[in-house]
């Protein structure tokens, strides 16, 4: 059975079963009175099980903590202190300027690495969308593709430019 | 619901045929540009007018196959081609009024093309959405291009900070719409307006309406921050001034009147049936706008700041239209947006020749003996400024009157007394740029003024015939208007 914008009745959407929730939990202690001490029938009684729950989360973190506080030995180093990477002994200062550069190309990549992962939905529906997924997919890579073109025209992926040549804001 | 039901026809794409226009004409400038020489450089501009004309065509088109497309995503009506055609004619004076400057301040064209490009085909997207999540990228595609026009200057301090200022406080209220829309999907079960709209008007599925007012908040957050509306106009000032003059001509006109066109059609179509509910907010939001906009304008000596800020007092009375809340009110915004965009971007294609390379001249004294020796540029730009006061046989006077009917029409008796005491007080600061250019002894800043360029001359004569015919023969946008304010319920 379809509905009047084409959707499959049968097959309850998302939003359908979202929505109804509060209203089923209503209905369904109406038909058991005995029961209606223990459903919700309010938005605040619907979510007070996510407050107790938060509440039993802090209570946990914080006495967790608390507890290595009391409980636990703490033996000072300097070596404590240093920052951890890993297992290696740091070297140098975190606090350094780095070449606007990694920025540069940090940001490239981000940006094609998304774009690349809307490739993975199409994948994964290629066949019922057929021939049409394909075109408007092409269409996609095409724009990506000048995108990467006007990047690399432009010497945004020319490490050995000096960094002399670039004007900085007065 | 089966994915083949996805695909669309091929009337969806005819519906959709400005943004597609607009998106190709980019992409290809955005090539040229990298690929083509410095020769070429003058070009683009061309192609980019011409992208934006065959955009105007489309979206004619579009509106001969009308109606909502590509599963209701996408609505296609007389408001919808209203507001496109606006902001295509918006982008049109932004190309002409900006070659010049774009010479004078060696900044590379092509970018600057292709992102105008760019940024109106998000306002087409926000003019003809009929979905939250339309509304949002549109804000998106239009928003993150005018961030970038903001800093186009990259070398310019000032615009530097203008383009932070705007990037960053424009992705916080971003957030705050993309908030809103999540709690209307989460409390109504859509993001489609009109389902929407029926899911407020249906008793038993009506969500809390406590929960509901704070989603319309969230989004009114949003919206009143894109038209610059008190209390979230603070970044106005200090962006315009700060922009390339030609890019605060665009942004204050495009982007404002796209951002408008969805604040009304997401609060009357979607939160019509909660009117009662978000009429006081917006009523109090328009009168503070009013009032912050004027006060702020009088003691301004830059002319950017200036235009700024009575930017922010016209929203204040774009905000009194919506706050009429009916049809004609409705109409009155998109003839008063339309009168507004000419007037503002004649105004601010002035200042663009005026200030000059590096834009030295833009104090308010600096325009002093410009009647006497540029008399041709100083009655336009009188024009423009009596347009904006509200003056008859101009645009802003026949604006102002069917905003100031709508609201009586709605029994909003003292939004129009505040509204119409708030023109007065604007006359003031426009008047006083028209003595000092009339009346005050020639200064420096007036002399060896080179001649105005063909561009700008273009952009300064459309807007300110623009301003004129709208004047004198309102009827030919308020018919349009009128006809298409009637929005899809």
């Amino acid at each position: 059975m379809l509905d009047a914008r084409g959707g499959d009745l049968d097959e309850p959407r998302f939003d359908t079963v979202f929505r109804i929730s509060l209203y089923s939990v209503r209905g369904f202690s109406a038909h058991f009175p005995a029961l209606r001490h223990f459903m919700p029938n309010s938005y605040t009684e619907l979510y007070f099980p996510v407050l107790v729950q938060a509440i039993i989360a802090m209570a946990l973190a914080a006495g967790l903590i608390a507890a290595s506080a009391l409980l636990g030995k703490r033996a000072k180093s300097p070596l404590k202190d240093t920052p951890y990477e890993s297992g290696m002994v740091p070297s140098g200062s975190a606090r350094e300027r780095f070449s606007v550069k990694f920025y540069l190309v940090g940001m490239v990549f981000i940006l094609f690495d998304i774009e690349a992962i809307f490739l993975y939905p199409w994948a994964v529906v290629y066949r019922q969308l057929k021939l049409f997924g394909f075109v408007e997919m092409l269409l996609f890579i095409v724009l990506v593709l000048v995108g990467f073109f006007y990047v690399w025209k432009k010497g945004a992926l020319d490490w050995s430019k000096p960094e002399s040549a670039r004007k900085v804001v007065k | 619901m089966p994915l083949a039901n996805f695909i669309p026809t091929a009337d969806d794409y005819l519906r959709y045929l400005p943004e597609i226009i607009l998106t190709v004409v980019g992409v290809v400038i955005m090539f040229l540009e990298a690929v083509g020489g410095e020769r070429r450089k003058p070009a683009l501009g061309w192609l980019a007018g011409a992208g934006l004309l065959a955009a105007i065509w489309g979206s004619v088109v579009a509106l001969g196959v009308g109606g909502t497309g590509f599963q209701n995503m996408v609505i296609v009506d007389g408001f919808a081609t209203f507001f496109r055609i606006l902001v295509l004619v918006i982008g049109l004076l932004t190309i002409v009024s900006s070659t010049q400057y774009l010479d004078r301040e060696k900044a590379n064209a092509g970018e600057f093309h292709a992102l105008l490009l760019f940024s109106i085909a998000g306002q087409c997207v926000m003019a003809s959405a009929n979905e939250l999540i339309m509304v949002f990228i549109g804000l998106e595609i239009s928003s993150i291009a005018s961030y970038i026009l903001a800093g186009y200057l990259r070398d310019d301090r000032r615009n530097n900070e203008s383009a932070l200022k705007y990037f960053l406080l424009g992705s916080f209220a971003t957030a705050f719409l993309l908030y809103g829309v999540a709690w209307v999907y989460g409390l109504t079960g859509s993001t489609n307006l009109a389902e929407v709209r029926r899911v407020l008007m249906t008793p038993e599925s009506a969500p809390n309406l406590v929960l509901m007012g704070t989603a319309a908040a969230l989004m009114f957050v949003g919206f009143a921050f894109k038209v610059s509306a008190a209390p979230f106009q603070v970044w106005a000032p200090d962006v315009y001034q700060g922009a390339p003059a030609p890019v605060s001509a665009f942004m204050s006109t495009g982007p404002k009147a796209a951002a408008f066109a969805v604040f009304l059609r997401v609060f009357i179509t979607a939160f019509g049936p909660i009117a009662t509910r978000w009429e006081p907010f917006v009523w109090g939001s328009a009168i503070a706008t009013m009032i912050v906009g004027n006060f702020a304008a009088l003691t301004q000596t830059n002319i950017k700041r200036l235009l700024a800020y009575s930017s922010i007092a016209h929203a204040g009375y774009v905000l009194v239209a919506v706050t009429a809340h009916s049809e004609i009110g409705t109409a009155a915004a998109m003839f008063y947006l339309a009168a507004y965009a000419f007037m503002q971007i004649g105004a601010f294609a002035v200042v663009t020749w005026f200030s000059r390379q590096g834009e030295k001249f833009v104090n308010v004294d600096d325009l002093a003996g410009l009647g006497e020796r540029q008399p041709m540029v100083a009655a336009m730009l009188t024009i423009f400024l009596l347009s904006l006061i509200g003056v008859p046989l101009t645009g802003g006077f026949f604006g102002k009157f069917y905003i100031f009917r709508a609201a009586l029409d709605s029994n909003l008796v003292w939004l129009t007394v505040i509204g119409l005491l708030n023109s007065a007080v604007a006359a003031y600061y426009y008047l006083r740029l028209i003595v000092v250019m009339y009346m005050k002894e020639p200064g420096a800043a007036t002399e060896n003024i080179g001649p105005v360029s063909a561009g700008l001359r273009v952009a300064i004569l459309g807007s300110a015939l623009a301003t004129l015919v709208l004047g004198i023969f309102p009827s030919l946008v308020l018919d349009f208007a009128g006809r298409s304010a009637a929005l899809v319920k």
